[in-house]
């Protein structure tokens, strides 16, 4: 296993590696990024809206708020969150893993319909919190890196 | 009467604690991981807002929301600012950036900022610290807002910075025709 974090299994080039495998099963995907739940961009696919890295800070609020409802209601740890807009749809994920929990957040054009795109987006998740698993623990470059990548 | 009031200003400043300290319901938080131990050396950081309530009195009660400080979640500010009372922005001296933050907050904070419903709590201030400097960095720019050495961790510190914001608002308000009582 490589624990160089610039290397061929770095944690920015493993989650770029499942963003790509997302873009291949979304028709519509507009924009996914992988970010520390503390708002810190780790992997980013964004071809269009340049928005990549605001979306990070968006993906962290989105995914503590909804945390943190469930909390003070007894209702346990919240694995997603769901915005059904006009335009599109919003899916936000934990990627719950033994290194570090990151958030996956994506945004969906209207080609793709829910259940695609759910079922796309948990697929990455379990195969990337997977991965996440098997990689050695996160190195104090690698930590200073998600602040630095995108 | 039920009123909102913003705890605001950068990360380490001590909203969340200042909340936490007053508060008399267990404070809602959304506190993560903090991976920029560069910016400040601290276990945790608010990613949405802190909540907590506290009754000053019979006949006033105060919703309390914190912002999370880091500019990056400047989208949620002015969503957490609709319908509030004013602000207490909270500041670290020890930050070399210190006067340049309050300016930032302030300006991120323009209608609270320009009606004078803001009260500044200054933190980590040794004896010696020059206090006059933030004085006169507001009087530059006409903003004769309340200064306090504030140590978040007091509660007796924080209820004066509330107090004192409150009674802004009230003469604000009576100057303008309105009443916080209704």
């Amino acid at each position: 296993m490589d624990s160089d974090p610039q290397g061929p299994h770095s944690l920015k080039e493993t989650c770029n590696r499942h963003l790509a495998k997302l873009q291949e099963t979304l028709n519509a995907l507009r924009m996914a990024v992988v970010c520390t739940t503390d708002g810190f961009p780790v992997a980013i696919y964004d071809p269009h809206s340049g928005k990549g890295q605001r979306a990070t800070a968006m993906a962290s609020t989105l995914n503590g708020l909804t945390q943190t409802i469930s909390r003070e209601l007894s209702l346990g740890r919240v694995d997603g969150t769901a915005l059904d807009c006009a335009e599109g749809l919003v899916l936000c994920r934990l990627v719950p893993n033994q290194r570090r929990d990151l958030v996956l957040f994506t945004c969906t054009g209207t080609d793709d319909t829910y259940g695609q795109a759910l079922w796309a987006v948990r697929n990455v998740v379990k195969y990337l919190a997977e991965e996440l698993n098997q990689m050695p623990p996160m190195t104090s470059s690698e930590h200073e890196g998600t602040q630095q990548n995108g | 009467m039920l009123s909102k009031i913003l705890f605001i200003g950068p990360m380490g400043a001590g909203k969340s604690t200042a909340i936490a300290q007053i508060s008399q319901i267990d404070p809602v938080s959304t506190e993560v991981e903090n991976s920029d131990r560069a910016q400040f050396d601290k276990a945790t950081t608010t990613v949405a807002m802190d909540y907590g309530e506290v009754a000053l009195n019979d006949e006033l009660s105060l919703m309390l929301y914190g912002i999370p400080g880091q500019d990056r979640f400047d989208f949620v500010w002015p969503v957490l600012a609709q319908g509030a009372l004013g602000a207490i922005l909270l500041l670290n001296n020890e930050s070399p950036e210190a006067i340049r933050e309050m300016h930032d907050f302030l300006e991120a904070f323009p209608e609270l900022t320009q009606k004078h419903a803001v009260v500044i709590g200054v933190g980590r201030v040794s004896a010696s610290s020059p206090m006059k400097d933030y004085r006169r960095a507001l009087m530059e720019r006409n903003l004769p807002l309340p200064v306090f050495i504030t140590d978040a961790r007091d509660r007796q510190q924080v209820l004066l910075l509330l107090e004192t914001l409150v009674a802004t608002a009230e003469i604000n308000q009576y100057l303008d025709g309105t009443s916080l009582h209704g």
